[in-house]
């Protein structure tokens, strides 16, 4: 099975780094999109079918938590599963997200290695 | 367990640049080398909660492009001129999320407000470093300094 991934992250740079990592993990992939904001994401989620979200909190227009909030709210939108890749190193917000279902969560600064074993673990069920 | 957070700033800092950025960090002091030509760049980024203000970093333009190599398994002459200031950014973004979670702890609840960068001629490099706390530093020989500022209160 190829998947496909949304990235959503304002920092150019980590979306290219997200984006490697996911080419390294040997995983099929038939797509990776790109977003850099919350609502860019929910934009793409309505003309595509996504295996995997890696999603950041601190961002402009639509922030994380709201990304979130709405997509959780969407239909089929709790199938997703979303891994938080943040510098949000608060429990209170950490748990916050963990009520909403994240699958996992990645303090950055995140390694290659890292992204790349969430991948594998998250979607092909292999132990970290 | 918190520490100091200018202690905290300066781990964190030196920590970023060494296992994210992959750079040789060194301690700067006057007789440091510096590259009188090079452009300086600010990332300046404000957050909210306990308590409010911004962390500042400065850096030369080829730290910048060197961070964004190494962080994207680039050659410095594959770096396109955007992935620069990004790095920038997305280094204060780093810096800032865990010098507030070692300064004032896990319990407390930040918000962040995304990062601007500006271009520094010498007399805003100037004006930016006095009156505040720098600490400075050699990442493979270039130049980064960083501050935590505090937040002026609306009336003052």
């Amino acid at each position: 099975m190829a998947y496909t991934f949304l990235i959503v992250d304002d920092s150019l740079i980590v979306r290219k780094m997200i984006r490697k990592a996911i080419s390294l993990s040997e995983v099929e992939v038939n797509e990776v999109l790109e977003a850099e904001n919350g609502q860019e994401a929910l934009d793409l989620l309505d003309g595509a079918w996504i295996d995997l979200v890696f999603l950041d909190i601190n961002m402009p227009v639509m922030n994380g938590m709201e990304f979130i909030e709405n997509l959780r709210h969407r239909e089929h939108g709790s199938e997703i599963p979303v891994v938080v890749v943040s510098t949000e190193g608060s429990q209170e917000r950490q748990d916050q997200m963990a009520a909403k279902e994240i699958k996992a969560f990645l303090r950055k600064p995140v390694t290659p290695e890292q992204l790349k074993r969430t991948v594998r673990t998250v979607l092909e069920g292999e132990v970290a | 367990m918190t520490i100091d957070r200018e202690a905290a700033l300066i781990l964190v800092a030196r920590r970023s640049l060494e296992e994210w950025g992959m750079m040789l960090v060194e301690d700067f002091d006057e007789n440091s080398p510096t590259d009188p030509g090079s452009l300086l760049y600010s990332a300046r980024l404000a957050f909210q909660g306990v308590v409010s203000g911004w962390i500042g970093v400065v850096a030369t333009s080829q730290l910048m492009q060197q961070l964004a190599a190494n962080v994207m398994g680039l050659d410095e002459d594959e770096v396109e001129a955007e992935f620069c200031k990004d790095s920038l950014k997305e280094l204060a973004n780093v810096i800032t999320g865990n010098v507030l979670t070692m300064a004032y702890g896990v319990d407390v609840v930040f918000d962040l407000l995304p990062p601007t960068v500006v271009s520094l001629n010498s007399q805003r490099a100037a004006e930016l470093f006095e009156g505040s706390q720098w600490h400075k530093f050699l990442a493979d020989d270039q130049y980064v300094a960083v501050t935590f500022g505090e937040a002026v209160p609306s009336d003052a």
